[in-house]
C-alpha cells in the first residue's frame, strides 16, 4: 500500500522548539487547513446548502479568539470597516470628508 | 433515498484503493452512522457518504469546540487525512454536496482527465505548511553621533550605547530576513510545488510546500535548523506536516459544461 504521509513522524513546530504533534490538532489548525481549499464544484450540479464562502468570513473572526487568529496570521478584519472599529471610524471620517469636499465643490460651481 | 438525501464528498482517490479500508476504519464521516463509500469512473474514485441536506442547512458560523461546524470540519479532515495515509488524495472542499449518485457518476466521467491529472500531480507528496508567527521587528537606522560628543561624559556614553543597541537591532533584522530567505529557498528547492508568496517578501505569513516523500526527511531537517536559527534572531517559524495536499487541489469542476 502506497503512502505519502505515513512514513514520517508528524511534526509541529512552535516557539522555536520543534516538537512531535502528539495530541489532536486545534480547531483553528483544522479550519485553517480545510477552509477555501480543495476541489470545488460549481454550476448546477452542486447543492448549495452550506455557504462556505460566507461561513469563511464569519469563522475567521471567531476562531477561538482574536489572538489565536492573529497568531495564525489572519488579521484581514483590521482593515475591514464591517469588523474593525478603527477601520469603521476611518471609513466614517472618509465619508464625511467626501461629503464636505462635494459640498465645497458645489459652492465653487455655484 | 428521501428527497433531502444528498451525497457528501470528501476526496478523489485512485480507483485501486481498497474500499475495505473504508469499512475497517469505522469512521462515520460527517453524518452520524453514515458509512464511507466509493464511486468509481475510469481510474479514479470519489469517497463519499450519504447525508441529509437538512444536516448542513442548520450549520452556522459557531466555531467553538463542540459546535456542529467544528465537528463537521474535524470529521471532514479526519477522513481526508486517513485517505492520505493510504495513497494519493485530492481533498474536496468542506461542505460539498451533490444531489444524487447519478450526478456524482456523471461528474467523475466528465471531469475524469482533469481529476486524474491533478491526482497524479500530488501522488507521493504531502503538504507542509510553514507559517511565520513572528518576524523580527524592524529597527530604526542608527542616529549619527557628533565626534565632539564622543569625548564628553555620561550623555555620550548613553548615545553610544543607544547607537550600539540600534546597530545590533538592525543587524538582527537583516540577519532574520537573510536566514528566512535562505530557508525558504532551500525548502522550495525540495518541493515539487509551492502555494503562496515567498515568506521573505515581508508581507507573506504563510506558505505551503508540496513535498515528495523522498525529500521529506531533508525538508524536516532544514525546517528544524531554520526554526532554531530564526528563533535566535527574534523570529518564530511554525511548521505543520505532513498533511493532505489541501493547497494543491484547486481544481474547479462543473463550470460551463452544463450551460
Amino acid at each position: 500500500m502506497s503512502s505519502s504521509t505515513s512514513n514520517l513522524t508528524r511534526i509541529d513546530t512552535g516557539g522555536g522548539q520543534p516538537r512531535r504533534a502528539g495530541g489532536p490538532d486545534s480547531l483553528a489548525d483544522i479550519l485553517e487547513r480545510v477552509l477555501d481549499k480543495g476541489v470545488v464544484i460549481v454550476g448546477d450540479i452542486g447543492v448549495s446548502v452550506l455557504d462556505i464562502e460566507l461561513l469563511t468570513l464569519k469563522i475567521r473572526l471567531l476562531i477561538s479568539s482574536v489572538e489565536t487568529a492573529k497568531e495564525m496570521g489572519i488579521d484581514w478584519w483590521d482593515g475591514d470597516p464591517f469588523f474593525s472599529s478603527s477601520a469603521r471610524q476611518a471609513a466614517e471620517e472618509n465619508r464625511e470628508l467626501r461629503e464636505r469636499v462635494a459640498e465645497l465643490e458645489k459652492r465653487l460651481e455655484g | 433515498m428521501s428527497a433531502a438525501a444528498c451525497i457528501y464528498l470528501y476526496g478523489i482517490v485512485d480507483r485501486s484503493l481498497d474500499d475495505r479500508c473504508l469499512r475497517d476504519w469505522m469512521l462515520d464521516g460527517v453524518s452520524d452512522g453514515a458509512r464511507l463509500e466509493m464511486t468509481s469512473a475510469g481510474r479514479i474514485a470519489a469517497v463519499h457518504t450519504d447525508m441529509s441536506a437538512e444536516e448542513l442547512s442548520g450549520v452556522d458560523a459557531e466555531v467553538v469546540e463542540g459546535s456542529r461546524l467544528a465537528e463537521l470540519a474535524r470529521r471532514h479532515d479526519a477522513v481526508i487525512t486517513s485517505l492520505a495515509s493510504l495513497g494519493a488524495v485530492l481533498p474536496v472542499r468542506l461542505g460539498t454536496l451533490l444531489p444524487e449518485r447519478a450526478a456524482l457518476a456523471t461528474l467523475l466521467q466528465e471531469e475524469h482527465t482533469g481529476l486524474a491529472d491533478a491526482l497524479d500531480n500530488v501522488r507521493g507528496c504531502a503538504e507542509w505548511q510553514v507559517r511565520l508567527a513572528r518576524a523580527a521587528a524592524p529597527a530604526e537606522a542608527p542616529e549619527p553621533v557628533e565626534p565632539a560628543a564622543v569625548a564628553g561624559g555620561g550623555g555620550t556614553v548613553y548615545l553610544l550605547d543607544r547607537r550600539r543597541a540600534r546597530r545590533r537591532a538592525v543587524e538582527q533584522y537583516e540577519r532574520f530576513y537573510s536566514v528566512l530567505e535562505a530557508v525558504d529557498e532551500a525548502l522550495a528547492l525540495l518541493a515539487k510545488d509551492t502555494a503562496g508568496p515567498l515568506l521573505a517578501t515581508g508581507s507573506a505569513r504563510r506558505r505551503s510546500y508540496l513535498v515528495p516523500q523522498a525529500e521529506q526527511p531533508a525538508f524536516v531537517s532544514i525546517v528544524e535548523q531554520g526554526v532554531a536559527q530564526l528563533t535566535e534572531v527574534g523570529g518564530d517559524l511554525r511548521v505543520r506536516g505532513p498533511l493532505p495536499p489541501y493547497s494543491f487541489s484547486g481544481v474547479q469542476l462543473g463550470g460551463g459544461a452544463r450551460e
